[in-house]
Protein backbone atom coordinates (compact mmCIF):
# COMPACT_ATOMS: atom_id res chain seq x y z
CA UNK A 1 0.00 0.00 0.00
CA UNK A 2 0.94 3.58 -0.13
CA UNK A 3 0.85 6.29 2.58
CA UNK A 4 1.22 10.18 1.15
CA UNK A 5 4.38 9.20 -1.17
CA UNK A 6 5.90 5.93 0.80
CA UNK A 7 5.40 2.67 -0.13
CA UNK A 8 4.33 -0.03 2.52
CA UNK A 9 4.57 -3.42 1.35
CA UNK A 10 1.59 -5.37 3.18
CA UNK A 11 3.60 -8.77 3.65
CA UNK A 12 6.30 -7.08 6.05
CA UNK A 13 6.83 -6.02 9.70
CA UNK A 14 7.99 -2.93 11.01
CA UNK A 15 9.63 -0.80 14.16
CA UNK A 16 8.65 2.90 15.17
CA UNK A 17 12.41 3.40 13.57
CA UNK A 18 11.63 2.71 10.30
CA UNK A 19 13.46 -0.47 10.07
CA UNK A 20 11.49 -3.50 7.99
CA UNK A 21 11.52 -7.17 8.29
CA UNK A 22 10.61 -9.57 5.66
CA UNK A 23 10.17 -13.33 7.01
CA UNK A 24 11.31 -15.90 4.89
CA UNK A 25 11.30 -18.67 6.93
CA UNK A 26 11.45 -19.61 10.77
CA UNK A 27 15.26 -19.29 10.78
CA UNK A 28 15.55 -16.91 8.32
CA UNK A 29 14.58 -12.53 7.74
CA UNK A 30 15.92 -10.12 6.10
CA UNK A 31 16.33 -6.79 7.17
CA UNK A 32 16.23 -3.40 5.92
CA UNK A 33 15.18 0.45 6.12
CA UNK A 34 11.79 1.52 4.91
CA UNK A 35 10.76 4.13 1.37
CA UNK A 36 9.99 6.23 4.64
CA UNK A 37 13.78 6.75 6.31
CA UNK A 38 15.00 7.20 2.88
CA UNK A 39 13.37 9.50 1.45
CA UNK A 40 13.99 11.42 4.73
CA UNK A 41 17.77 10.54 4.68
CA UNK A 42 17.15 11.85 1.24
CA UNK A 43 21.30 11.81 -0.04
CA UNK A 44 22.06 8.16 1.42
CA UNK A 45 26.14 7.85 1.21
CA UNK A 46 27.89 5.62 3.76
CA UNK A 47 26.29 2.43 5.56
CA UNK A 48 28.39 0.75 7.96
CA UNK A 49 27.23 -2.88 8.47
CA UNK A 50 27.68 -5.84 10.98
CA UNK A 51 29.91 -8.57 11.17
CA UNK A 52 28.70 -11.99 9.70
CA UNK A 53 27.96 -14.07 12.65
CA UNK A 54 27.41 -11.19 14.59
CA UNK A 55 25.04 -11.69 17.21
CA UNK A 56 22.65 -8.98 17.97
CA UNK A 57 19.98 -8.48 20.61
CA UNK A 58 16.44 -6.82 19.78
CA UNK A 59 16.65 -2.77 18.99
CA UNK A 60 20.31 -2.97 19.38
CA UNK A 61 22.92 -1.27 16.38
CA UNK A 62 22.68 -3.17 13.59
CA UNK A 63 24.74 -0.36 11.78
CA UNK A 64 24.75 3.30 10.88
CA UNK A 65 23.36 4.69 7.42
CA UNK A 66 24.89 8.16 6.57
CA UNK A 67 23.56 10.84 4.75
CA UNK A 68 25.49 14.13 3.59
CA UNK A 69 24.16 15.81 6.82
CA UNK A 70 24.04 13.25 9.76
CA UNK A 71 24.42 9.69 11.17
CA UNK A 72 21.65 7.71 12.13
CA UNK A 73 21.61 4.58 13.94
CA UNK A 74 20.10 0.91 12.00
CA UNK A 75 18.38 -0.85 14.87
CA UNK A 76 18.30 -4.54 15.02
CA UNK A 77 14.67 -5.43 14.63
CA UNK A 78 15.13 -8.87 16.31
CA UNK A 79 17.33 -11.42 18.49
CA UNK A 80 19.49 -13.10 16.40
CA UNK A 81 22.58 -13.75 14.26
CA UNK A 82 23.65 -11.83 11.27
CA UNK A 83 24.32 -14.84 8.32
CA UNK A 84 24.94 -11.94 5.25
CA UNK A 85 25.25 -8.27 4.75
CA UNK A 86 24.42 -6.52 1.88
CA UNK A 87 27.95 -6.05 0.75
CA UNK A 88 27.23 -3.64 -2.68
CA UNK A 89 25.40 -1.11 -0.38
CA UNK A 90 29.01 -0.34 0.50
CA UNK A 91 30.07 0.66 -2.79
CA UNK A 92 26.79 1.68 -3.79
CA UNK A 93 24.62 3.07 -0.37
CA UNK A 94 22.25 4.87 -2.88
CA UNK A 95 20.94 1.20 -3.74
CA UNK A 96 18.74 2.24 -0.64
CA UNK A 97 17.19 5.01 -1.58
CA UNK A 98 17.02 3.34 -5.06
CA UNK A 99 15.47 0.18 -3.89
CA UNK A 100 14.55 0.13 -0.32
CA UNK A 101 12.98 -2.84 0.20
CA UNK A 102 14.56 -4.91 -2.58
CA UNK A 103 18.09 -4.18 -4.02
CA UNK A 104 18.30 -1.92 -0.52
CA UNK A 105 17.74 -4.70 1.80
CA UNK A 106 20.91 -4.48 4.74
CA UNK A 107 20.90 -8.02 6.47
CA UNK A 108 19.57 -11.06 6.17
CA UNK A 109 19.40 -12.79 9.88
CA UNK A 110 18.82 -15.98 11.68
CA UNK A 111 16.06 -15.19 14.32
CA UNK A 112 16.14 -16.71 17.86
CA UNK A 113 12.74 -15.37 19.17
CA UNK A 114 11.04 -15.06 16.08
CA UNK A 115 7.86 -15.41 17.35
CA UNK A 116 7.97 -13.65 20.30
CA UNK A 117 9.51 -10.55 18.78
CA UNK A 118 6.96 -10.16 15.80
CA UNK A 119 4.42 -9.64 18.45
CA UNK A 120 6.79 -6.46 19.57
CA UNK A 121 6.94 -5.08 15.80
CA UNK A 122 4.47 -2.93 13.84
CA UNK A 123 1.95 -5.13 11.01
CA UNK A 124 1.57 -2.72 7.80
CA UNK A 125 -1.28 -1.14 8.58
CA UNK A 126 0.06 0.06 12.05
CA UNK A 127 3.04 1.34 10.65
CA UNK A 128 1.20 3.25 7.86
CA UNK A 129 -0.83 4.70 10.91
CA UNK A 130 1.91 5.71 12.10
CA UNK A 131 3.45 7.47 8.97
CA UNK A 132 -0.49 8.87 8.39
CA UNK A 133 0.35 10.71 11.79
CA UNK A 134 4.05 12.04 11.47
CA UNK B 1 10.44 30.68 14.70
CA UNK B 2 11.83 33.42 12.15
CA UNK B 3 11.25 33.26 8.40
CA UNK B 4 12.36 34.69 5.08
CA UNK B 5 10.21 36.14 2.60
CA UNK B 6 11.31 33.74 0.36
CA UNK B 7 9.56 31.20 3.15
CA UNK B 8 6.27 31.05 0.86
CA UNK B 9 8.31 29.45 -1.93
CA UNK B 10 10.18 27.19 0.29
CA UNK B 11 7.19 25.32 2.48
CA UNK B 12 5.60 23.83 -0.78
CA UNK B 13 9.11 22.85 -2.51
CA UNK B 14 11.79 22.02 -0.02
CA UNK B 15 12.76 19.83 3.34
CA UNK B 16 12.66 22.22 5.40
CA UNK B 17 15.05 22.56 8.88
CA UNK B 18 15.77 25.14 11.58
CA UNK B 19 19.39 26.77 11.83
CA UNK B 20 19.98 29.34 13.84
CA UNK B 21 16.02 30.11 14.64
CA UNK B 22 15.37 30.00 10.90
CA UNK B 23 12.62 27.37 9.35
CA UNK B 24 15.46 27.19 6.05
CA UNK B 25 15.28 24.83 3.39
CA UNK B 26 17.96 21.89 3.51
CA UNK B 27 17.21 20.86 -0.23
CA UNK B 28 15.13 21.17 -2.78
CA UNK B 29 15.99 18.10 -5.01
CA UNK B 30 18.11 17.01 -3.03
CA UNK B 31 22.23 18.24 -1.58
CA UNK B 32 24.35 16.17 -4.07
CA UNK B 33 22.12 17.31 -6.91
CA UNK B 34 22.10 20.92 -5.66
CA UNK B 35 25.67 21.23 -5.00
CA UNK B 36 26.94 19.13 -8.39
CA UNK B 37 24.91 22.09 -10.44
CA UNK B 38 26.47 24.90 -8.37
CA UNK B 39 30.20 22.95 -9.48
CA UNK B 40 28.78 22.81 -12.98
CA UNK B 41 26.09 25.05 -13.79
CA UNK B 42 23.99 27.94 -11.45
CA UNK B 43 22.24 27.08 -8.28
CA UNK B 44 19.92 29.88 -6.60
CA UNK B 45 20.25 30.11 -2.54
CA UNK B 46 18.32 32.13 -0.33
CA UNK B 47 20.35 33.51 2.23
CA UNK B 48 17.96 36.11 3.61
CA UNK B 49 18.49 34.42 7.22
CA UNK B 50 22.08 36.21 7.28
CA UNK B 51 22.35 39.56 9.31
CA UNK B 52 22.79 43.17 7.02
CA UNK B 53 23.52 46.48 8.74
CA UNK B 54 24.04 49.70 7.56
CA UNK B 55 27.23 51.36 8.82
CA UNK B 56 27.42 55.50 7.35
CA UNK B 57 28.58 58.70 8.40
CA UNK B 58 31.42 60.69 8.80
CA UNK B 59 33.12 57.80 10.55
CA UNK B 60 31.91 54.84 9.08
CA UNK B 61 35.00 54.38 8.24
CA UNK B 62 37.34 54.86 11.22
CA UNK B 63 34.73 52.70 13.16
CA UNK B 64 34.97 50.09 11.30
CA UNK B 65 38.92 50.40 11.30
CA UNK B 66 38.71 49.88 14.64
CA UNK B 67 36.42 47.29 15.70
CA UNK B 68 38.18 45.13 12.14
CA UNK B 69 41.61 43.70 12.07
CA UNK B 70 41.61 43.85 8.16
CA UNK B 71 43.22 47.67 6.63
CA UNK B 72 39.71 49.22 5.43
CA UNK B 73 41.33 52.51 4.46
CA UNK B 74 43.53 50.33 1.99
CA UNK B 75 39.25 49.12 0.90
CA UNK B 76 38.28 51.71 -2.14
CA UNK B 77 34.81 52.04 -2.94
CA UNK B 78 32.39 49.56 -4.71
CA UNK B 79 34.75 46.49 -3.11
CA UNK B 80 33.64 44.08 -1.07
CA UNK B 81 35.98 42.33 1.62
CA UNK B 82 35.87 39.29 3.88
CA UNK B 83 36.74 39.93 7.09
CA UNK B 84 36.30 39.14 10.85
CA UNK B 85 35.61 41.17 13.88
CA UNK B 86 38.04 40.43 16.94
CA UNK B 87 37.13 40.43 21.09
CA UNK B 88 39.97 42.30 22.98
CA UNK B 89 41.20 38.79 23.43
CA UNK B 90 41.36 38.24 19.39
CA UNK B 91 38.38 35.98 19.62
CA UNK B 92 36.11 36.03 16.76
CA UNK B 93 33.03 37.59 17.28
CA UNK B 94 31.99 37.08 14.25
CA UNK B 95 32.84 36.45 10.47
CA UNK B 96 31.25 39.14 7.74
CA UNK B 97 31.82 40.19 3.91
CA UNK B 98 31.37 43.78 3.93
CA UNK B 99 30.55 45.94 1.05
CA UNK B 100 31.98 49.68 0.65
CA UNK B 101 29.40 51.16 -0.99
CA UNK B 102 30.13 54.72 -0.67
CA UNK B 103 33.37 56.55 1.04
CA UNK B 104 31.56 56.75 4.55
CA UNK B 105 28.86 54.03 3.78
CA UNK B 106 29.18 50.34 4.37
CA UNK B 107 27.13 47.36 4.14
CA UNK B 108 27.89 44.99 6.88
CA UNK B 109 26.86 41.17 6.24
CA UNK B 110 27.02 39.00 9.32
CA UNK B 111 25.86 35.51 10.18
CA UNK B 112 22.32 34.51 10.53
CA UNK B 113 23.09 33.02 14.14
CA UNK B 114 24.94 36.13 15.49
CA UNK B 115 22.39 39.31 14.09
CA UNK B 116 21.46 39.82 17.96
CA UNK B 117 24.85 39.99 19.19
CA UNK B 118 26.38 41.94 15.97
CA UNK B 119 23.82 44.82 16.42
CA UNK B 120 24.86 45.00 20.15
CA UNK B 121 28.31 44.52 19.41
CA UNK B 122 28.51 47.53 16.39
CA UNK B 123 26.36 49.54 18.91
CA UNK B 124 28.00 49.08 22.16
CA UNK B 125 31.34 50.46 20.39
CA UNK B 126 29.63 53.03 17.87
CA UNK B 127 29.03 55.44 21.13
CA UNK B 128 32.69 57.26 20.59
CA UNK B 129 32.15 57.34 16.72
CA UNK B 130 29.68 59.67 14.31
CA UNK B 131 28.06 57.21 12.68
CA UNK B 132 24.27 55.97 12.40
CA UNK B 133 23.39 51.96 12.30
CA UNK B 134 21.16 50.52 10.79
CA UNK B 135 19.70 46.76 11.25
CA UNK B 136 18.23 45.87 8.08
CA UNK B 137 18.01 41.92 8.31
CA UNK B 138 14.58 41.70 8.80
CA UNK B 139 12.99 44.36 6.05
CA UNK B 140 15.64 43.02 3.29
CA UNK B 141 16.19 39.59 1.80
CA UNK B 142 19.46 38.46 -0.34
CA UNK B 143 20.12 35.80 -2.86
CA UNK B 144 23.02 33.94 -3.85
CA UNK B 145 23.13 33.53 -7.67
CA UNK B 146 26.34 30.97 -7.72
CA UNK B 147 28.33 28.65 -10.59
CA UNK B 148 30.31 29.14 -13.82
CA UNK B 149 27.18 30.25 -15.77
CA UNK B 150 26.24 33.09 -12.64
CA UNK B 151 27.86 35.99 -15.45
CA UNK B 152 25.95 34.67 -18.25
CA UNK B 153 22.18 34.78 -17.00
CA UNK B 154 23.07 38.00 -14.89
CA UNK B 155 23.86 39.47 -17.86
CA UNK B 156 20.30 39.10 -19.62
CA UNK B 157 19.37 41.00 -16.40
CA UNK B 158 21.36 44.31 -15.70
CA UNK B 159 22.62 46.70 -18.34
CA UNK B 160 26.30 46.78 -16.11
CA UNK B 161 28.96 45.34 -18.21
CA UNK B 162 29.70 41.92 -15.74
CA UNK B 163 32.98 41.41 -17.51
CA UNK B 164 33.74 44.60 -15.76
CA UNK B 165 33.29 43.90 -12.34
CA UNK B 166 36.02 41.93 -10.41
CA UNK B 167 35.18 39.34 -7.92
CA UNK B 168 34.46 41.11 -4.42
CA UNK B 169 33.24 43.94 -6.56
CA UNK B 170 29.76 45.82 -5.48
CA UNK B 171 27.31 48.01 -6.99
CA UNK B 172 23.84 49.13 -7.35
CA UNK B 173 21.42 47.91 -10.11
CA UNK B 174 17.97 47.65 -11.10
CA UNK B 175 16.66 44.11 -12.74
CA UNK B 176 13.44 44.83 -14.37
CA UNK B 177 11.93 47.58 -11.99
CA UNK B 178 13.57 46.32 -8.85
CA UNK B 179 16.42 47.94 -6.96
CA UNK B 180 19.19 45.56 -5.77
CA UNK B 181 22.92 45.96 -4.64
CA UNK B 182 24.76 43.40 -6.34
CA UNK B 183 27.49 41.66 -4.95
CA UNK B 184 30.18 39.46 -6.96
CA UNK B 185 30.96 37.00 -3.65
CA UNK B 186 29.99 34.02 -2.28
CA UNK B 187 29.87 31.09 0.07
CA UNK B 188 30.72 28.29 -2.29
CA UNK B 189 34.01 28.92 -3.95
CA UNK B 190 31.91 29.17 -7.53
CA UNK B 191 31.83 32.21 -9.34
CA UNK B 192 28.55 34.03 -8.62
CA UNK B 193 26.60 37.13 -7.36
CA UNK B 194 25.32 37.79 -3.79
CA UNK B 195 22.30 40.44 -4.64
CA UNK B 196 20.46 42.40 -1.71
CA UNK B 197 16.81 43.56 -2.03
CA UNK B 198 15.37 46.34 0.38
CA UNK B 199 12.11 47.35 1.26
CA UNK B 200 10.94 43.73 1.68
CA UNK B 201 9.98 41.42 4.74
CA UNK B 202 8.12 37.70 5.76
CA UNK B 203 4.77 40.06 5.38
CA UNK B 204 5.25 41.76 2.50
CA UNK B 205 7.46 39.33 -0.02
CA UNK B 206 6.75 40.18 -3.17
CA UNK B 207 9.85 41.83 -4.33
CA UNK B 208 12.03 39.04 -3.33
CA UNK B 209 9.49 36.28 -4.67
CA UNK B 210 9.46 37.70 -8.36
CA UNK B 211 13.17 38.21 -8.53
CA UNK B 212 13.70 34.47 -6.98
CA UNK B 213 10.89 33.29 -9.75
CA UNK B 214 12.62 35.59 -12.18
CA UNK B 215 16.25 33.71 -11.30
CA UNK B 216 14.52 30.13 -11.34
CA UNK B 217 12.75 30.79 -14.87
CA UNK B 218 16.60 31.95 -16.37
CA UNK B 219 17.72 28.17 -15.28
CA UNK B 220 19.23 28.88 -11.88
CA UNK B 221 18.16 25.47 -9.80
CA UNK B 222 17.12 26.18 -6.39
CA UNK B 223 19.52 25.13 -3.46
CA UNK B 224 19.14 24.74 0.25
CA UNK B 225 21.70 24.81 3.37
CA UNK B 226 22.81 21.38 2.53
CA UNK B 227 24.38 22.33 -0.44
CA UNK B 228 25.43 25.51 0.76
CA UNK B 229 27.41 23.48 3.55
CA UNK B 230 29.45 20.96 1.56
CA UNK B 231 29.98 23.63 -0.92
CA UNK B 232 31.54 25.85 1.51
CA UNK B 233 33.28 22.94 3.16
CA UNK B 234 34.86 21.78 0.03
CA UNK B 235 36.21 25.52 -0.58
CA UNK B 236 37.86 25.95 2.79
CA UNK B 237 35.50 28.45 4.32
CA UNK B 238 34.51 28.69 7.73
CA UNK B 239 31.20 28.38 8.97
CA UNK B 240 30.97 30.51 12.58
CA UNK B 241 30.01 28.36 15.67
CA UNK B 242 31.78 25.47 13.98
CA UNK B 243 35.19 26.52 12.59
CA UNK B 244 34.99 29.73 14.36
CA UNK B 245 34.04 31.25 17.52
CA UNK B 246 35.29 33.61 20.26
CA UNK B 247 37.71 30.61 21.29
CA UNK B 248 39.90 31.35 17.93
CA UNK B 249 41.56 33.98 16.55
CA UNK B 250 42.13 34.61 13.15
CA UNK B 251 45.58 33.52 13.33
CA UNK B 252 44.64 29.94 13.99
CA UNK B 253 41.93 30.41 12.11
CA UNK B 254 44.38 30.26 9.15
CA UNK B 255 42.90 33.86 8.29
CA UNK B 256 46.01 35.56 8.91
CA UNK B 257 45.76 37.43 4.70
CA UNK B 258 43.14 39.62 6.46
CA UNK B 259 44.75 40.42 9.73
CA UNK B 260 46.72 43.32 9.50
CA UNK B 261 49.56 44.72 12.06
CA UNK B 262 50.72 47.72 10.69
CA UNK B 263 47.44 49.89 10.15
CA UNK B 264 47.46 51.28 13.48
CA UNK B 265 45.19 50.04 17.01
CA UNK B 266 41.97 48.03 16.79
CA UNK B 267 40.22 46.31 19.13
CA UNK B 268 42.38 42.66 19.56
CA UNK B 269 45.65 44.26 18.02
CA UNK B 270 47.40 43.63 21.30
CA UNK B 271 46.06 40.19 21.76
CA UNK B 272 46.93 38.91 18.04
CA UNK B 273 50.20 40.97 18.38
CA UNK B 274 51.44 38.43 21.20
CA UNK B 275 49.52 35.92 19.49
CA UNK B 276 51.90 36.32 16.43
CA UNK B 277 55.10 36.34 18.79
CA UNK B 278 54.63 33.34 20.11
CA UNK B 279 53.43 31.55 17.28
CA UNK B 280 50.35 29.54 16.51
CA UNK B 281 50.28 26.09 18.60
CA UNK B 282 47.08 24.95 16.25
CA UNK B 283 46.08 25.57 12.35
CA UNK B 284 42.38 25.49 11.01
CA UNK B 285 43.19 23.20 7.90
CA UNK B 286 41.18 21.22 5.41
CA UNK B 287 41.59 16.98 5.23
CA UNK B 288 40.77 15.00 2.76
CA UNK B 289 39.66 11.09 4.04
CA UNK B 290 42.19 8.57 2.57
CA UNK B 291 39.85 5.64 4.34
CA UNK B 292 35.86 5.22 3.87
CA UNK B 293 33.90 7.06 6.86
CA UNK B 294 32.90 10.69 7.23
CA UNK B 295 34.28 12.83 9.43
CA UNK B 296 32.29 14.86 11.79
CA UNK B 297 32.35 17.96 14.08
CA UNK B 298 34.20 17.31 17.09
CA UNK B 299 35.57 13.35 16.06
CA UNK B 300 39.58 13.72 17.24
CA UNK B 301 42.53 13.57 14.87
CA UNK B 302 45.35 11.66 16.04
CA UNK B 303 48.67 10.96 15.23
CA UNK B 304 50.40 8.21 16.46
CA UNK B 305 47.88 7.53 18.98
CA UNK B 306 48.15 10.56 20.22
CA UNK B 307 45.26 13.43 20.30
CA UNK B 308 47.00 16.16 17.53
CA UNK B 309 43.63 17.83 16.61
CA UNK B 310 39.64 17.68 16.46
CA UNK B 311 37.49 18.28 13.48
CA UNK B 312 35.22 21.40 13.45
CA UNK B 313 33.21 20.49 10.54
CA UNK B 314 32.78 17.78 7.80
CA UNK B 315 30.94 15.93 5.49
CA UNK B 316 30.44 13.93 2.06
CA UNK B 317 31.73 15.38 -0.63
CA UNK B 318 29.05 14.77 -3.59
CA UNK B 319 32.05 15.71 -6.11
CA UNK B 320 34.67 14.08 -4.54
CA UNK B 321 32.75 11.10 -3.46
CA UNK B 322 34.36 11.09 -0.15
CA UNK B 323 34.42 12.78 3.79
CA UNK B 324 36.33 15.42 3.78
CA UNK B 325 36.51 17.49 6.97
CA UNK B 326 38.23 21.28 8.45
CA UNK B 327 39.65 21.18 11.68
CA UNK B 328 42.29 22.08 13.97
CA UNK B 329 45.51 20.70 14.06
CA UNK B 330 48.89 20.84 15.89
CA UNK B 331 50.81 23.26 14.07
CA UNK B 332 53.52 21.19 13.63
CA UNK B 333 51.80 18.76 11.66
CA UNK B 334 49.52 21.20 9.60
CA UNK B 335 51.53 21.02 6.16
CA UNK B 336 49.83 19.30 3.27
CA UNK B 337 49.96 16.01 2.58
CA UNK B 338 50.50 15.00 6.34
CA UNK B 339 49.08 11.29 7.33
CA UNK B 340 46.96 11.59 10.18
CA UNK B 341 43.80 9.54 11.78
CA UNK B 342 40.59 10.79 12.58
CA UNK B 343 38.43 8.63 14.73
CA UNK B 344 35.51 8.32 13.55
CA UNK B 345 32.90 6.69 16.47
CA UNK B 346 35.62 4.30 17.34
CA UNK B 347 37.50 3.58 14.22
CA UNK B 348 40.61 5.58 13.51
CA UNK B 349 40.29 6.25 9.52
CA UNK B 350 43.26 7.35 7.40
CA UNK B 351 42.71 11.00 6.33
CA UNK B 352 45.26 13.69 4.65
CA UNK B 353 46.01 17.13 5.25
CA UNK B 354 45.40 19.58 2.30
CA UNK B 355 45.12 23.35 2.21
CA UNK B 356 41.48 23.77 0.53
CA UNK B 357 40.11 24.24 -1.90
CA UNK B 358 40.09 20.88 -2.05
CA UNK B 359 38.66 19.95 -5.36
CA UNK B 360 40.91 20.68 -8.73
CA UNK B 361 40.79 23.93 -9.17
CA UNK B 362 41.66 23.48 -12.62
CA UNK B 363 38.08 22.08 -12.99
CA UNK B 364 36.42 23.79 -10.46
CA UNK B 365 35.94 27.08 -8.93
CA UNK B 366 35.95 30.80 -9.77
CA UNK B 367 39.48 30.70 -10.17
CA UNK B 368 39.37 28.46 -13.61
CA UNK B 369 37.13 31.66 -14.94
CA UNK B 370 38.63 34.44 -15.37
CA UNK B 371 36.79 37.61 -13.47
Amino acid sequence: MKVKEYEVPEELYYTKEHEWVKVISKDRVIVGITDYAVKMLKDIVYFSLPRINQEINFMDSLGTVESIKAVSEIYSPLTGKVIKVNERLLSEPELAYNSPYQEGWIVEMEPKRLDDELKLLLKSEDYAKLLQNL
Amino acid sequence: MKRTPLFHYHKDNSKLIEFAEFEMPLWFKGISEEHLTVRESLGLFDVSHMGRFLVKGKDATDFLNYLLPTDVLKVSKGRSFYTVFCNGEGGIVDDSVILKREENEYLVIGNAINIEKDWNWLKKHAKSFDVELNNLSDDSAMLALQGPKAEEVLQTLVKEDLKQIKRFSNFKAKIEDLEVIISRTGYTGEDGFEIIIFDVSYEEPQKALNLWNLLLSKGALPCGLGARDTLRLEAGMCLYGNDIDESVNPLEANLSWIVSFDKGDYLGREALIKVKEKGVKRLRKGFLMEDRGIPRAKCKILKDEEEVGIVSSGTFSPLLKKGIAQGYIKASLSKDDELVQIDIRGIKSLARVKTPPLYDTNLYGWKRIKV
